[in-house]
């Protein structure tokens, strides 16, 4: 999507998320133990930065009958990163899911539902039975929750609000935006300075 | 007249800031609902009506943890050994986590509860150690597995990133426990160094919550009481009666007045069964009474009630 176009499609697909967010108020709360990472750092480092809905998943064991993954599909509303296409969907494979009366828990891991929208942060990796599949990398500090705030904004809350985080090398261990979480603007233009300082070859602080 | 109005308000906003600065909640547990959504564990507080994961001790007390040596693993015993130990010796709970010995195994749904470091695994960047769970029906974990990020430069010797203190973390997260807001409790959600390696009281709180809950069968045994608060005395209890066989999988003992006790037992059936169970007491200078109660349990055996 190009840069000049961003803003206004955002504009419109604000409004959307806004009524698809309703009054939902939740709190996300994850654990495990990760790194704090900023949102540049986290557009930067990841090689996909998706805001979608999640219209269908399905856990099944891997090839060798070792673990529980679950696929999500993603409908995107819009890509900021990466290769993936407004209107084509993309899939998501996760550790964890339950499959017959088996549930695997990935404490800590990304976290999601049918129907509620999300801003997802993705990239290639291996996963146990699994290689070269597009995950959550960075678990539940790659997704944060879209939920209309009391005075009807935008928010976007990190999964990783609640989690067990070491601090980052500015010596800063809450998640951005903390519980409140962050205002839906501040969060695109992060992720915009990201993945412009990606683009460009410079490293991101954290 | 002002100026008392003036103390008066000083006093309330003393007061409101020392509110605020209260935790608004101590420990959580950790629930497994699938209905719906790809989950990491929801946070509920130990009465929620849903339950929490949980181990049954009543089943097998002793959680055993196997470590994978290859990588960083060889090293790393002592803190297996102290992260268990620390909530093995958590009172009035009978999770004993202990160390099983070396396994070429890991990261797997194989029935053994590995800890390993790892290249991979879903753990590398940013994830520095991850914790997964296995469930069955009514959220019983069967399994958990812990993997750390093998590029981490892992410590032992008290400075950071301190491998004891970051495992007791994960092993309160593999006995069904959440974050707590209590400071410097080791399940806070934020690493504060090596301190995390003992638990607080807090962290006490929540395992014996799941004990309580899922443990076993809590009995009030009506007769003698008369154990002072400076002795010691040992209750001995035997089950009987009708209904199919059951099996008695550990005996608590009691000291110190304590009129509760728990009795874990595994009955072979899911239909409703019959107890009778009698206990002595038996204190320093012999025995001092009896106490039974009749006990029905209906449904599920390991329930308690």
């Amino acid at each position: 999507m190009e840069r000049s176009t961003w803003k206004a499609k955002l504009g419109s697909l604000m409004l959307g998320l806004l009524l698809m967010a309703g009054s939902g108020l939740s709190s996300p709360s994850e654990a495990t133990t990760l790194k704090r990472m900023s949102v540049e750092k986290l557009a930067a480092t990841n090689t996909s930065v998706t805001i979608g809905t999640v219209v269908e998943s399905r856990s099944y064991w891997n090839e060798g009958g070792t673990f529980i993954l679950t696929d999500v599909v993603i409908e995107p509303d819009a890509v900021l990163k990466g290769q993936a296409v407004r209107g084509s969907r993309m899939v998501l494979t996760l550790m964890g899911g339950q499959v017959d009366d088996l549930a695997t828990v990935i404490v800590g891991g990304a976290s999601f539902e049918l129907g509620k929208s999300y801003v997802i942060f993705s990239s290639v990796s291996d996963l146990p039975g699994a290689p070269s599949v597009s995950t959550v990398r960075d678990h539940s500090q790659g997704v944060f929750e879209l939920i209309q705030s009391a005075d009807g904004h935008l928010r976007a809350v990190s999964q990783a609000s609640d989690q067990h985080l070491i601090a980052d090398d500015r010596g800063q261990k809450s998640a951005p935006g903390g519980e409140r979480g962050m205002d839906f603007d501040g969060l695109l233009r992060s992720i915009e300075r990201g993945v412009s300082t990606d683009k460009n070859g410079q490293g991101v602080s954290q | 007249m002002k100026r008392s109005r003036i103390s008066a308000l000083v006093l309330a906003t003393v007061l409101g800031l020392w509110l605020a600065a209260l935790p608004l909640q101590a420990y959580t547990m950790l629930q497994v609902s699938q209905s719906g959504r790809v989950t990491s564990g929801a946070r509920v507080a130990c009465e929620h009506p849903g339950g929490f994961a949980h181990w049954n001790p009543a089943r097998n007390s002793n959680i055993q943890w196997w470590m994978n040596h290859f990588n960083q693993g060889l090293g790393k015993i002592d803190a297996v050994r102290g992260a268990a130990a620390a909530w093995t010796n958590v009172p009035n709970a009978d999770h004993r986590p202990v160390f099983a010995g070396y396994s070429p195994f890991g990261w797997a749904t194989d029935g053994r509860n590995t800890i390993i470091f790892a290249n991979g695994n879903g753990c590398t960047g940013s994830c520095l150690a991850l914790t997964a769970l296995v469930t069955q029906n009514d959220q019983e974990i069967i399994e958990s597995d812990i993997t750390f990020n093998n590029a981490v430069n892992w410590q032992t010797n008290g400075t950071d990133i301190d491998t004891q203190a970051v495992l007791t973390h994960e092993f309160g997260h593999s006995l069904g426990i959440h974050h707590s807001s209590v400071p410097r409790a080791t399940m806070e959600p934020f690493y504060s160094g090596p301190g995390g390696r003992t638990l607080a009281v807090d962290d006490h709180s929540a395992l014996q919550c799941s004990q309580n809950r899922y443990g076993y069968l809590r009995v009030r045994v009506h007769g003698p009481t008369s154990i002072g608060p400076n002795e010691t005395g040992t209750w001995i209890c035997a089950a009987s009666g009708g209904g199919p066989p059951y099996t008695h999988s550990w005996l608590k003992t009691s000291v110190h007045g304590i009129t509760r006790l728990g009795f874990g037992m595994r009955a072979e059936t899911s239909d409703s069964v019959s107890f009778n169970i009698v206990c002595d007491v038996i204190d320093r200078d012999g025995r001092i009474g009896t106490g039974h109660r009749f006990v029905t349990v209906s449904g599920h055996p390991d329930h308690p009630f």
